[in-house]
Parts: structure tokens; sequence; C-alpha cells
């Protein structure tokens, strides 16, 4: 079954074809809840809210451009509208200076998906979202500024900080090696 | 100097990127592993109906229902009685001796037939039996007509005896049956009958005008001049009528934390914040008033929340960030500059809400007042926001339910609030009152489902007019 057959058996709500559409994306989408979620338990919860999503609003998809770049944008926008009912709190203090410690990127290189994941969910919360759009989904800073409500300086200033974390993270893992 | 900054520059936008494609390349096509345990949780969740969903409909429905009942049952009350009638005049005289009140209608029906047949009255046979057997009467002037009867036989039957007994001496003397009673009998009350008919035929003329008297009595078939009865139902309306009334109100607001008092610091903030400006709502309704004094409302409310955000923050500080550029104009660096200063903001905030009043009230008329208590509820239809307010991370947020997701803090639907008020009107036409009504109304839900349940308890004096298009008690 081709991709398109698959689509149009789900919006003719074939139930079958909506779960071969769970089955084929499941697990990527599940990486994108992951990255934004705190805890598997509320990754899995916000990729079961994406994938109704999609089903609901799977008549508006137009065979335009890809249907996992929608997939993602979609569960991206339910993440989200998750994110800004929860807390912040972590960040109130977040003006807390950050120290820039240069890490030569290859260094990432040599991590797994895993250990990378992990270093992003211990990001606090907003250097978390703003990372994961701007870095990995690609978003711009004006389009993160549009998603989360917030000014654009305010996007490049939390990115800037999420990375200075990231890098001191490998830092921190670094010296725990050679203990 | 210029050149080794320039260098170094580069140098970290180039780390930059690198670092970011690094972990777009390892993560941007990660898998997790399908978790097929979801799928069950998925189905189930689609499956599960919305609470709001499920039971708008049946509120929309509702409130037409009775604004299209209120229309249909004042433009078209007499077509209501005529459906009636027809159904007792196929209804045979055997038949009809369980419901001898309701056929005096048939009566009236056959009015012009009556008329035209008036000149012939003395050649048919007519039942004077006790008024409650007029309708026996009526459907024996139709038979004889159509049998055209020549001889004039004119039976009486006493007050005391029932209709039953009535009837069916009419049904012997006017088809010529045998019955089970003995011939002797018969012939008897024949003989008695037809000693008294000379008697009675010089009274004809005077039992015609008392058939007529009787047929045309519109007050057995309509209430009083101006108010309808409605084919007999139990509950006979008394009025109905229209209110167009708004008016201030005062939204008063309060804010709780979810949580075990993890955001009360955030409570506190907003609270600092956000202060009430001013609330105003308007309704339109129709109302049925019964004869016991119940009145039943239903109609359309639009309510408006006025607030202001307020935010002063000495400690503010602004970024600046300014990008350095290479001799082509291609960006190669940023640069943040941080200033200090004071930060001022004063946004008006307003939500606004959309709801289908159902009321029930009961009122009492006193001359020219007519005053009433009220109580019900009110189905949000739609709830629309737009302002700004700080948000969990203590940031200025916009919010605004015109751009979806905006900053999606509050509900597009908030579901049922309570309503109660008391009224007063002054009748200063014959249609036309003016009227007054405090009213109270509690939002029982929060309006938002962020870190803090918002809720709102609202006071207000609505004044307006109010239009009779019936009333039985009004002149």
């Amino acid at each position: 079954m081709t991709e398109r057959q698959l689509i149009e058996g789900c919006k003719k709500g074939d139930r079958n074809c909506e779960y071969q559409l769970f089955r084929q994306y499941g697990g990527t989408l599940l990486s994108v809840c992951r990255r934004y979620a705190r805890s598997e338990q509320e990754a899995e919860d916000w990729l079961q809210d994406g994938f109704i999503r999609i089903f609901d609003k799977l008549d508006q998809y137009r065979f335009e451009g890809s249907f996992e770049g929608w997939m993602r944008r979609v569960v991206v926008t339910t993440a989200l509208k998750k994110f800004q009912k929860k807390s912040f709190k972590n960040e109130i203090a977040g003006m807390e200076f950050v120290p820039d410690t240069p890490v030569e990127p290859t260094v990432f290189s040599n991590l797994g998906a895993e250990t990378l994941m992990e270093m992003i969910s211990k990001l606090p919360d907003g250097y978390r979202v703003v990372f994961n759009l701007f870095a990995i989904e690609g978003y711009s800073h004006r389009e993160i500024a549009q998603e989360l409500g917030i000014e654009d300086s305010t996007s490049r200033s939390q990115l800037t900080k999420a990375r200075r974390l990231l890098q001191q993270q490998v830092l921190d893992l670094n010296k725990a090696i050679r203990v | 100097m210029k050149t080794i900054f320039k260098k170094y520059l580069n140098l970290s936008t180039m780390k930059e990127e690198q670092m970011d494609n690094i972990f777009r390349q390892k993560l941007g096509q990660h898998d997790s592993g399908t978790p097929e345990h979801l799928w069950a949780g998925i189905e189930a969740k689609r499956k599960k109906p919305n609470g709001g969903a499920l039971w708008m409909p049946w509120i929309t429905g509702l409130a037409i229902f009775i604004s299209v009942g209120t229309l249909v049952w004042y433009f078209f009350p007499e077509s209501t009685t005529e459906r009636n009638t027809t159904v007792e005049l196929t209804t045979p005289i055997a038949n009809t001796e369980s419901t001898p009140i309701a056929t005096q209608e048939v009566a009236t029906i056959t009015e012009d037939e009556t008329k035209q047949n008036a000149a012939a009255v003395e050649q048919e046979v007519i039942s004077t039996a006790h008024k409650t057997d007029a309708p026996a009467s009526a459907e024996m002037s139709l038979q004889s007509n159509e049998e055209a009867i020549s001889k004039t036989i004119i039976s009486e039957t006493p007050p005391e005896a029932n209709s039953g007994q009535a009837l069916s001496g009419n049904v012997v003397s006017s088809s010529q049956t045998t019955t089970a009673a003995p011939i002797e009998t018969v012939e008897a009350k024949e003989e008695a009958t037809t000693s008294k008919s000379l008697e009675e035929i010089s009274r004809l003329p005077q039992l015609k005008s008392e058939l007529l008297a009787i047929s045309f009595d519109e007050s057995q078939i309509k209430g009083p001049e101006g108010c309808y009865a409605f084919g007999g139902r139990e509950r006979i309306l008394d009025a109905i009528y229209f209110d167009a009334i708004g008016g201030p109100e005062l939204a008063m607001r309060t804010l709780s934390t979810r949580g075990d008092g993890e955001f009360d610091f955030y409570k506190e903030a907003r609270d600092s914040t956000e202060r009430a400006w001013y609330a105003f709502g308007s309704t339109l309704r129709a109302n049925m008033r019964y004869e016991s004094g119940l009145v039943l409302r239903a109609g359309v409310n639009y309510s408006q929340i006025n607030e202001i955000f307020e935010v002063r923050d000495g400690n503010a500080t602004q970024t600046i960030i300014t990008e350095i550029k290479d001799a082509q104009g291609n960006v190669i660096s940023t640069k943040e500059e941080i200033i200090e200063g004071e930060l001022y903001k004063k946004i008006h905030n307003r939500l606004r809400f959309i709801d289908v009043p159902v009321m029930l009230g009961y009122e009492k008329t006193n001359k020219k007042f007519t005053y009433a208590v009220n109580a019900g509820v009110s189905f949000n239809f739609q709830t629309m926001q737009k302002g700004e307010f700080l948000s969990e991370q203590l940031e200025p947020v916009v919010f605004t339910s015109e751009q979806p997701g905006k900053y999606d803090y509050f509900d597009s639907k908030i579901g049922m609030t309570f309503l109660g008020s008391v009224g007063m009107s002054y009748q200063m036409t014959g249609n036309l009152d003016i009227h007054v009504e405090p009213r109270v109304r509690y939002f029982p839900n929060s309006i938002g489902d962020g870190a803090l349940k918002q809720k709102y308890l609202n006071v207000g004096v609505y004044a307006g007019l109010r239009y009779y298009f019936i009333c039985k008690q009004r002149k």
C-alpha cells in the first residue's frame, strides 16, 4: 500500500489504515515527543493526543509537501499546546549566568542518540523547547516567538543558553568518565 | 585585532551550526520504536465523546424548540382548534357519549350548514335533551338532513336523565331501528311523545334560537378576550412576551491554584498585575408564562468582562541582538547587548461570552407592576479572549482567540454557568413594559486550564423593554 493510499484510507476512517499509519510513524513521532516532554509517560500521552489530532485534521492535508513533515508539525504543535499549560517554574530564576564553555562540536558526534536525547531532556523547559524547535525542527526565531508567545530576542537568548548548558553537560560527562 | 575578532566570531558561529547539525542528524529521524501498547489508548480516546459537544446540540435544540414553539403557538392558535373539531365530526354518535362537553364544538363548526337548513327545521328530527346532549342534537340534525325525513318528531328527555339514555332514545327515534326494549314501552313512549309534539311545535323557534345560542357561545371555546386556550392543555398559557435587556455588571474574579501550593507564586503574580475594569451584558429572550405564574425563559446572552493588565518591572532587562555582517553583507555572527531598565505595560484585556440561558421563573402581577424571581443555567456557546498577562514563566505574553494556538490558556467553551435574578416590570402601554432585573451569574468552571483556576461571580443590573405578544390579563 502506497503512502497516498494509506492517507486516503485514513481520510475515509478505515481503521486498518489508521493502524498501519501508527505503526509506520509511531516510533519517529514518539522520539519527537520525547525530546519535548519531561518524562516517558508524558511523551506517550502527547503521542496519543498527537495521533488523534492527525486523524482529525487529515482532511486538511492536500498532498503538498512531505507527509511526515506535516505529521511532525502537528505533533509538535500538540506538544507545545500542552507545554504552555505546564509550569516553567524552573526558569523563573532563569537569568542565571551560564559560563561560556567552548567544546568542540565533534565531541557531540561521538555520543549516541539516546545520550543526546537524555542531555536535551535535562535542559530547563524553555531552553529545551527553543533548542528543539530551532536546532532540530528548523524553525526560525520569528516562528518560535509566534508559537510560544515570546519575543524573538528571548528565543535567541534561550537558544544560546541551551547550547551552553549542553556543552557544560558534555564537560561534566567527561569529568565523570575520567573519575 | 579586527581580523582576529572576525575569525573568532566566524569560528563560534560555525561551531554552533555544526553542533546543531549533529543534533539534527542524530535525532531528526530517530526512531524510538513503535509503542504498540498505545494504540488501544488512541482508539479509546477517539471513541470517547466530548462532553460539551454531546449536550450542546441538545441544549441548542431545546432553545430553538422553545422559541419556534412560542412563535407557532402565537401565529397558529386557531388552526389547532379546527384540527380538534374535525376529529369530533368524524366520531359516530354512539361514541360521543364519553365526550359530551367537547362535542359542543361540533355545533359551532356546523354553523353554516345549520343556517342553510334553518328553513327546514320544522321537517327535522330534533332531540331537546339536556344541554349536555347538544352534540347529539346537532348530529341528529345532520342525519335528518341527509335522510330528508318529512315528519317532525320532537322528543324531550328529562334533564336528570343521563346522556347515554338520551342518545339511545334519539337513535331509536331517528333511525327507526329496533332495540332490546319491549314493544309496549316503545309504543308508549312514542304515544306520549306524539301527544306532546303539537305542543312543542309552537316552541320550535325558541328551541332553534337556544340551539344556536349554545352553538355560538365562543367563551366555551376560547378563553376570555385576548387569551388563547390551547386545545385543553392542562397548563394554559397566560402570556407570551419577549425581553430585550442589558446593563452593567461587576465581575469578581477568583484565582486558585490547582496544585498543592506549587503555583502560589504565579497566583500572586497574576493577582498583583491584573484588576477588574468593567463588565456588561445583554440578553434577548422569549418567555412563556402559564396561568400558575410559572415562566419559562430562553434566549441568547452576550456578555463581556474587561480587565486591566498592568506590569511594572524595575529590574527588567532588554536584550539587543546585533547582527554582524561581513563585507558581502552575510551575517557572520550576532552580538548580544543587555540593557537594564524599567518596564511598564498597561493592557486592556477582554473576555467575551455568548451563551444560551434557560431559566424558570415565577411571576406575580399587581396592577401595572409584575414581580418575578428566576433561576436557571446558561450554556456557553462560545468564549473569546484577547489581551496580555503573565505566563507561568512570569513573562508578559499575548493571548488571543483570534489566532488559534497563539497562547492557548483559555478555553473556547466554558460549559455551564448558573443564573439567578429578580425582576420588576411596569406596564407603560398595552403591550409594552419597562423592565429591571438585578442578576447574579456564577461560573462553576474555570475559564482556563492552566496552572490556575480562573472563576467569576458576576453581579449586575439589566434593564430594558418587555413586549407582550399575548397576555390574557392585560387591557
